[in-house]
């Protein structure tokens, strides 16, 4: 093995660690929020930057979750998505949260 | 833990370990084992037996709980145990974090700082060098602009000591319907601690400040979730009259020891009696501006309301919002617990605070009829201007059964808590209903 091939797999190796590190802490707290598909999506856009009881903790219309998620991107630092994109963070958002009762607001 | 928390101990950190190895936690907590075909159930009564005792319930359906599970008694609860120097918060959110407090531990006169809440918007400072922290004074407004270190302004300054109440500007957000967007606050993101500093004032006078001066915003050392450097997290502040009272603080203590990390250590901003995102943490810039402040979360939606009343679920433009400045009447019962169970024969001591902005409390009312009569409290003087009021009474009540104890406080101009949630606006500000809590009388 070359000194360069060592290189590359060391860097390889480091990376995947630092990968590793970090996708296990952004999976515990994106499982809160979605398994299965979608879930990647919201790694790397929502759970990238907050964690994802911001979002359980909320609830709304399909459109109000449109506005959030262009909220986000308008004046948070979110990366601009596409329509496919949106459309996927909104259904699950909206699938994971509900709508609020008024009897879920009473303290 | 606290004395309050008698219903079941929780084990700390229990959040951290299942997130590390939910199996391996599973066991180390209750020693329990499951099927490794059906991975559900417990294979030994041992291991049902310590995490019912642990809930304080049985549990009926154990036989399909799955392995790895945190019960919800305790995920319910948030991971308290995490925050450093604080103890019994309900964590709303992690990153950012942000932390309210239940209303039986801010029984205190002077909130204890394991018991101030915790609203963050970025991250904050992992490095703090506090002898080499300097505070920059500069902005167009300022005649000339300068730096101190906290050791400079102990020394240039009068130092001052006052009881301060801070209550983010969100707190009681879950209760509007439709649901306001952001943390979803009850009633415990509210705070009334001592703070050491000095006047905001003598340090803006002393660089001076030019007759154009409008505000005063601020910058602190937390860093923007992204990761973007070039983002603040937040910079807002307070017009330039705000700004010069005399409670107005630059301050390195609460409640004569460093401030807590989580509150802003080494040194914050307090402008007290508006929304607590006025008074920065982590301070090391102030500038005098000569128009509003335009940092970050000072613009409309943030921090914002609508300058005419709007109906439940309107979308109101951005530029029909205008900026939240005092906060409005409230108060707050401490004590006893929401759900006590209280002797008919006994008398029944409520206490708590009450609080009004840049305003006083002239009374607290109590109610144990759903409001149809009111019965006046002792209240007692704010220990200094900005301070909330503590106020205690007692009641007695006429048959066994369940009641509501509900306070009210009335402002110095005759303004009152409303008894239904006041004026909906799409970021779920300002919410100063009446406080209500339950008892059962046997």
């Amino acid at each position: 093995m070359t000194a360069m091939t060592i290189k590359i797999v060391l860097r390889f190796l480091l990376t995947a660690c630092a990968f590793a590190a970090s996708v296990s802490v952004a999976a515990q707290t994106t499982d809160a929020f979605v398994q299965g598909e979608g879930k990647e999506t919201v790694q790397a856009t929502c759970t990238r930057c907050h964690s994802a009881t911001l979002v359980t903790q909320n609830s709304g219309s399909e459109d109000v979750w449109r506005i959030r998620v262009r909220l986000m991107q308008a004046s948070h630092g979110m990366p601009a998505i596409d329509e496919a994109t949106e459309s996927t963070i909104v259904a699950i958002s909206l699938h994971t949260t509900g709508k609020k009762r008024r009897q879920d607001a009473r303290r | 833990m606290s004395q309050y928390d008698d219903e079941k101990a929780r084990p700390s950190h229990i959040d951290s370990l299942y997130a590390a190895d939910p199996i391996a936690a599973d066991r180390r907590l209750w020693g329990r084992e499951t099927s490794a075909l059906s991975r559900r159930g417990f294979l030994k009564k041992s291991g049902l037996v310590a995490m019912s005792a642990a809930i304080g319930a049985a549990i009926p359906f154990s036989r399909f709980m799955p392995a790895g599970l945190i019960p919800a008694a305790f995920a319910a609860e948030g991971s308290s145990a995490q925050i450093e120097g604080k103890e019994g918060l309900i964590v709303l959110n992690d990153r950012p974090l942000n932390a309210e407090t239940p209303a039986h531990l801010l029984d205190d006169s002077i909130t204890p700082s394991k018991y101030m809440f915790v609203r963050n918007n970025g991250v904050p400072p992992t490095t703090i060098d506090v002898d080499n922290w300097t505070l920059e004074i500069a902005g167009e407004s300022c005649v000339n602009p300068l730096s101190f270190s906290i050791a400079e302004l102990k020394q240039r300054f009068e130092e001052v000591t006052l009881q301060l109440q801070l209550e983010c500007g969100g707190n009681g957000r879950s209760e509007f319907v439709p649901a306001a967007s952001g943390n979803q606050w009850t009633t415990g993101a509210i705070g009334c601690p001592t703070f050491t500093g000095v006047r905001l004032r003598d340090v803006l006078n002393y660089c001076g400040v030019g007759a154009d001066a409008e505000y005063v915003g601020y910058y602190g050392a937390d860093t923007h979730l992204s990761g973007d450097a070039d983002r603040d997290p937040i910079s807002r502040g307070v017009p330039i009259a705000k700004a010069l009272e005399r409670e107005s603080l630059i301050a390195w203590q609460m409640n004569g020891e460093d401030l807590p990390l989580q509150n802003g250590y080494p040194l914050r901003l307090v402008c007290a009696g508006w929304p607590a995102s006025v008074s920065g943490k982590w301070l090391n810039k102030l500038v005098v501006r000569n128009q509003t402040h335009d940092g970050e979360k000072m613009a409309a939606p943030s921090y914002s309301v609508p300058k005419q009343p709007v109906a439940p679920g309107s979308r109101v433009p951005n530029e029909d919002m205008k900026i939240i400045e005092s906060m409005p009447v409230k108060s707050l019962i401490t004590f006893p617990k929401s759900g006590v169970t209280h002797d008919l024969r006994e008398r029944l001591i409520v206490r708590g605070h009450a609080w009004a902005g840049d305003d006083q409390v002239s009374g607290v009312y109590l109610s144990i009829d759903f409001g149809a009569t009111w019965l006046p409290t002792g209240v007692n003087s704010p220990a200094n201007r900005l301070a909330w009021q503590d106020f205690s009474g007692w009641l007695q009540f006429p048959q066994p059964g369940y009641y509501e104890i509900w306070a009210r406080a009335m402002d110095t101009q005759g303004r009152s808590q409303p008894l239904v949630i006041p004026g909906w606006n799409p970021r779920g500000y300002l919410n100063n209903t009446a406080h209500r809590i339950a008892v059962q009388v046997v």
